[in-house]
């Protein structure tokens, strides 16, 4: 996703995803776990997870 | 309700009153205090002076959704130490609905067969099942349903129980076709071969879901609790473990580099996306297999697969997220139908899935197989259900695995495997590793639910927050209900109250259940030092502590000091 150089928070970013923050578990943000408030860097990767737990 | 106590060196089945100070236990805190008034706790776990005992919980056998499960245990085998495993299927349900608080099997048969315990509404006998000998599980399970009726629950062992390896678990019937429900961890299996115990047999078709005493009280807290369980964003219908089942964690725990990979040497693994929940789902469904459905009767998460091969032919029920871990990313292999192959295997002889998982990627390193290459595993597995000395080796589990092989990378705590979370990228679950009386061990309380609270990377926070999930979980395993089927009764512990109360007429408040949580694992603690455990136990392996885990190149730094002061509050 092209940010255009924009300092967004992963909060943004999953709006503009159309995703519901209600919706999600786990963000990680190159592989650390990140809160919704947390500014993306650039050129990184995020993943978003569903409600989950563990066995 | 009784306690069925089954003699084999007498060979014989007697009902007992229950003793008073075991009424207001079950499942898990029953176990620990059997062992503790009637196990001595140096003995040998494969002698005749170790217990095996199989105790639902207590709200098994009523209506409750997600409450059948059974607790088996004994000293165990592979830990030397307190141990009790649970399963989902209709074990649980079916001994409540019995009338059985406990079953317990003492004592060895002199004559060196085998047997089978059939236990119905007319009562309980002994009868020979020497002629089950050598059977897996499936055929064990099968023959034993063409005798009894195939509506009969049957628990059993397989070939590693009978050999008496330290990695041998015990398989139950359960709903439908989910067949092979595994009581897994510490070795049971074994301990259930040396009573000379192939099967127990349960008719409980003459039986009724049991009455509550306070009938509105119990309704009420029951229907509250399945209708949360509903609406809940994790377990309901558009949630992720009704959907995906234990798999949908595959893809964030790899994310959080905390996937076991090649003998846990890497926190990552590369083909993640064919082992991944949605790819479980998504072949499942194409090939006519089942997602969602449920292992025990009436639960209203449904957690559970039915995996099918590519001709539609089911494989295994239930592909779960451990084994995924094991058998697959720890062994290199990054498909779900190689998973479901081995995963068949270890089902069908027996044998823990974690345990055997971890001895093989052991003996990949040793170079006795192939990561990344089915069929040098299979060979391997295979040789385990033979009895061939190499077989035996690997059928003791990782750690003994390990050194025989000369392999110092062991990924053990007191002896027993750990599950598929590297403990040097979440350091929650290494914490309960070293620390839970059951060894490694994943549901003594698992960090990967608190962890935004807590995290994972870090070494603050870590001790305390495994002491609480140690202390609840000790409830869920109590009462019979399923580790998923925690957040109403976690978010209001005086759900869990009414239901025990309402179940029994018992007054309890909170206070009171928090006390029994911390009963329950003082009395584990209690056996385990006088089995001679010391803080040297509560350790994670030392390589872990050295060599840093990629892709966060972490290691295991939790302070010994905080490990040893874990439990100084209880």
């Amino acid at each position: 996703l092209d940010l255009g150089g924009c300092e967004v928070s992963v909060a943004d970013l999953l709006a503009r995803l159309d995703i519901e923050t209600a919706k999600v578990g786990i963000v990680t943000v190159d592989r650390r776990q990140s809160g919704f408030d947390e500014l993306v860097p650039a050129s990184c990767r995020v993943c978003v997870f569903p409600p989950m737990f563990g066995g | 309700v009784k306690t069925l106590r089954v003699n084999m060196d007498r060979l014989e089945a007697k009902w007992e009153s229950v003793l008073p100070e075991y009424e207001r236990l079950g499942g898990r805190a029953l176990i620990a205090k059997i062992l503790l008034t009637e196990v001595p706790p140096q003995c040998e776990p494969l002698g005749p002076y170790n217990r095996l005992i199989f105790a639902p919980g207590l709200l098994g056998g009523t209506s409750l959704s997600s409450s059948g499960r059974l607790s088996i245990g004994g000293k165990s085998p592979l830990t030397g130490g307190v141990k009790e495993a649970n399963c989902g299927g209709n074990g649980g349900s079916d001994l409540a609905r019995l009338g059985v608080k406990a079953l317990v099997v003492e004592g060895q048969p002199t004559d060196g067969k085998l047997y089978q315990l059939h236990v119905s509404s007319a009562g309980a006998e002994l009868l020979s099942a020497d002629e089950w000998r050598g059977l897996g599980t499936y055929d064990t399970a099968e023959k034993a349903q063409e005798r009894w009726g195939a509506s009969c629950t049957v628990i059993s062992i397989g070939q590693a129980g009978e050999f008496l390896m330290s990695a041998a678990g015990v398989v139950c019937t359960g709903y439908g076709e989910q067949n092979s429900r595994v009581a897994a961890r510490g070795g049971l299996g074994a301990l259930m071969g040396s009573k000379g115990l192939k099967a127990v047999v349960l008719d409980s078709s003459a039986t009724d879901a049991l009455q509550a005493v306070d009938p509105e009280l119990f309704h009420a807290s029951a229907r509250r609790f399945a209708k949360e369980l509903i609406e809940s964003p994790k377990t309901g219908r558009e949630g992720a473990m009704h959907n995906f089942g234990t798999s949908a964690i595959v893809a964030a725990v790899n994310e959080m580099g905390a996937f076991p990979t090649r003998n846990f040497s890497v926190g990552s693994f590369e083909a993640v996306e064919n082992l991944c929940g949605q790819r479980l789902r998504e072949i499942t469904l194409e090939r006519g297999g089942k997602i969602g459905t449920p292992c025990m009767a009436g639960c209203v998460i449904a957690c559970c697969n039915m995996f099918v091969d590519e001709d539609g032919k089911p494989v295994v029920s239930t592909l779960q997220y451990e084994t995924i871990g094991l058998l697959g990313s720890n062994l290199g292999l990054g498909t779900l139908d190689e998973i479901a192959h081995l995963n068949r295997l270890c089902n069908d002889f027996g044998l823990d899935s974690i345990e055997a998982g971890a001895a093989l990627g052991v003996a990949a390193e040793a170079g006795l197989a192939r990561f990344g290459d089915k069929d040098s595993f299979v060979s391997l597995l295979e040789e385990i259900a033979a009895g061939s000395v190499l077989g035996r080796v690997l059928g003791q589990g990782a750690a003994v695995t390990g050194r025989v092989l000369g392999v110092s990378r062991v990924p053990v705590a007191k002896g027993q495997a750990m599950p598929a979370y590297d403990p040097r990228a979440l350091k929650g679950n290494g914490v309960t590793y070293a620390t839970s009386p059951m060894g490694a061990d994943h549901t003594a309380g698992n960090a990967f639910g608190i962890r935004q609270q807590v995290n994972p990377l870090g070494t603050e926070g870590q001790c305390e927050a495994s002491l609480k999930l140690q202390l609840d979980v000790t409830i869920l395993d109590s009462t019979g209900l399923c580790l998923f089927a925690r957040p109403p009764v976690f978010g209001d512990p005086q759900l869990m109250v009414d239901l025990i109360n309402g179940r029994f007429g018992w007054r309890w408040s909170v206070e009171d259940l928090q006390e029994y949580k911390k009963a329950v694992l003082q009395m584990e603690l209690a056996f385990n030092e006088k089995a001679g455990f010391t803080s040297a136990d509560a350790r994670i392996p030392e390589y872990m502590t050295r060599e840093p885990l990629p892709p966060h190149n972490t290691v295991f730094d939790v302070p010994d000091a905080e490990l040893d002061a874990i439990f100084s509050a209880l």
